[in-house]
């Protein structure tokens, strides 16, 4: 079991990390990069 | 390190600062300085808000325990996990119902008055200053175990950058550098695990040379060894201001809530990784002290080209955390003490600027202090075991039942403050009872009774003036 969760939990960490930081530039580009809606 | 390493390094550097620079153009006003407009949606609130905890304590420090004592000391700090968890479940979108709140002392001066923003704003900046002189130190620390780079120097253009993006962008530039950090130590950190379990020989391998104490629950330690420090991360770091203040920035409770509940479940699997590199250390590297463990994995086992990677994630790892702390200072001195009690009518726009020159005054001095006395950095780092026992409690009565007794607020702070302070340094913490859970304890007490006595209080504080909104 231990040695199951070794692989999977980095490779899930990972794979988390990603799909976040790829929202994360998508709102860097709407909100920084073209400066977000008008307020 | 290989020139690919130092290149990696310094792309690393030019992105903070062109984040940095990108984001200037975002403050225009104290509350962008502040919170980012409150425009935080949750993926962002969530990966800057990893960022942000997970400093030097759950990298090097969890793998370093982990080396010495095994995943005993890991499953004392999934509390850790657990407090976030809970705080986002139930008290984080409440935090959204004080519109215009920028800082913990906003939410207290609500509930409590004036003196209970005071205090909660002294208290605040102790423990931001000293939390962000350790990050200060612990860049020399990851500089020179890693790349031999003399500690001074390294402390100076670590902390330069910081400063520098932190001042022009606010909590603009510092959540989005977060959140380049986040995906550099989400990635690159696992990254290294799996590389050193192949160099281990497999998990099974690794599993099968690490004694069995070092993968058991209790390990050496003894019950009353792993609550006291189970207790610590489960109070020690709640609502601290830059976690507050994080929460202040998202758009509405929804996103507050599930920010927060994602980052905790997180941080599990972040401890889980650090602390397993720890044990691919000790089983490679069995004769080097603990406190090296994380660095030796990545210099000796990383190939060309990751290490200068791996290093830049370890730099993320504390830098993150020290511009959160930076920002969160300059932002509570401001709102909790200069605002009420210097210049009441301080405009919008020269609250921008006062922020902006105490980041700068803030970060050279923590630079300096580390530099030159880092003693000073210590002695600001037993504030940190004053903020549960004196904040926590008043704060989660006011925002989870709306309690709004002054005089209960007031005598928990100091009762709660005193007990810990006695019990840890006048008595030495006896029968291992912390003074964390001593002071807690007493100031849960006090607060209970005072407030059944003295239920209401003029809790009236113009600054700001909060407008409730109902959101649930």
């Amino acid at each position: 079991m231990l040695a199951f969760l070794l692989y999977a939990v980095p490779v899930l960490t990972i794979v988390v990390t990603l799909y976040i930081g790829f929202l994360g530039w998508k709102f860097y580009l709407d909100e920084v990069v073209r400066g977000g809606d008008p307020r | 390190m290989t020139i690919l390493d130092w290149a990696l390094l310094a792309l690393y550097f030019a992105a903070l600062v062109l984040i940095g620079l990108q984001t200037i153009k975002r403050v225009e006003n104290s509350d962008d300085f502040a919170v980012a407009g409150n425009r935080i949606i949750w993926p962002v609130f969530f990966g800057s808000l990893a960022a942000a905890f997970l400093g030097g304590g759950a990298s090097l420090g969890n793998a370093g325990a982990t080396y010495s004592d095994g995943y005993v000391y890991m499953f004392a700090f999934f509390a850790f996990g657990l407090q976030t968890l809970l705080v986002g479940a139930f008290v984080a979108p409440r935090l959204k119902r004080y519109a215009g709140a920028h800082t913990v002392g906003d939410v207290m001066a609500e509930h409590y008055g004036r003196l209970a923003r005071l205090l909660t704003g002294v208290l605040s900046i102790a423990l931001c200053a000293g939390i962000l002189g350790a990050q200060a130190l612990a860049i020399g620390t990851v500089v020179n175990a890693t790349i031999d780079v003399p500690t001074v120097p390294a402390i100076v253009i670590g902390m330069a950058v910081v400063v520098a993006y932190s001042t022009f962008g606010g909590a603009w530039a510092v959540i989005q550098t977060d959140m380049l950090q986040f995906v550099i130590l989400g990635v690159f950190l696992p990254l290294a695990l799996i590389i050193g379990l192949f160099r281990a020989g497999g998990a099974g391998e690794l599993v099968a040379n690490i004694p069995d104490v070092h993968t058991s629950f209790l390990g050496d330690w003894t019950w009353a060894a792993f609550i006291g420090v189970f207790v610590a991360f489960l109070l020690g770091e709640t609502l601290v201001p830059p976690y507050a203040q994080r929460t202040f920035s998202t758009p509405d409770s929804r996103h507050a809530r599930l920010g927060f509940m994602l980052s905790g479940i997180f941080a599990f699997a972040f401890f889980f990784v650090t602390a397993s590199l720890g044990l691919v250390a000790l089983d490679l590297f069995p004769e080097i002290e603990s406190d090296q463990a994380l660095p030796t994995v990545v210099m000796e086992l990383m190939p060309v080209g990751l290490v200068g990677i791996l290093v830049a994630a370890l730099l993320a790892v504390v830098m993150s955390t020290a511009s959160s702390y930076l920002n969160s200072i300059a932002v509570v001195f401001t709102k909790d003490i200069f605002q009420p009690f210097v210049n009441p009518n301080v405009s919008p726009r020269q609250r921008l600027w006062v922020e902006r020159a105490l980041s700068v005054v803030v970060g050279v001095g923590a630079t300096l202090f580390a530099v030159t006395v880092p003693s000073i950095v210590d002695a600001l780092l037993y504030s940190y075991a004053l903020w549960a026992p004196t904040v926590i409690i008043p704060l989660l009565g006011a925002v989870l039942f709306g309690i709004r007794s002054t005089p209960a607020a007031l005598a928990a702070i100091f009762v709660g403050g005193a007990v810990t302070a006695w019990w840890t340094w006048g008595i030495d913490e006896p029968w291992e009872i912390t003074g964390l859970i001593a002071g807690v304890v007493c100031n849960l007490v006090i607060f209970s009774i005072v407030a059944v006595l003295r239920p209401g209080g003029p809790a009236v504080d113009p600054v700001p003036a909060p407008r409730h909104e109902e959101v649930f």
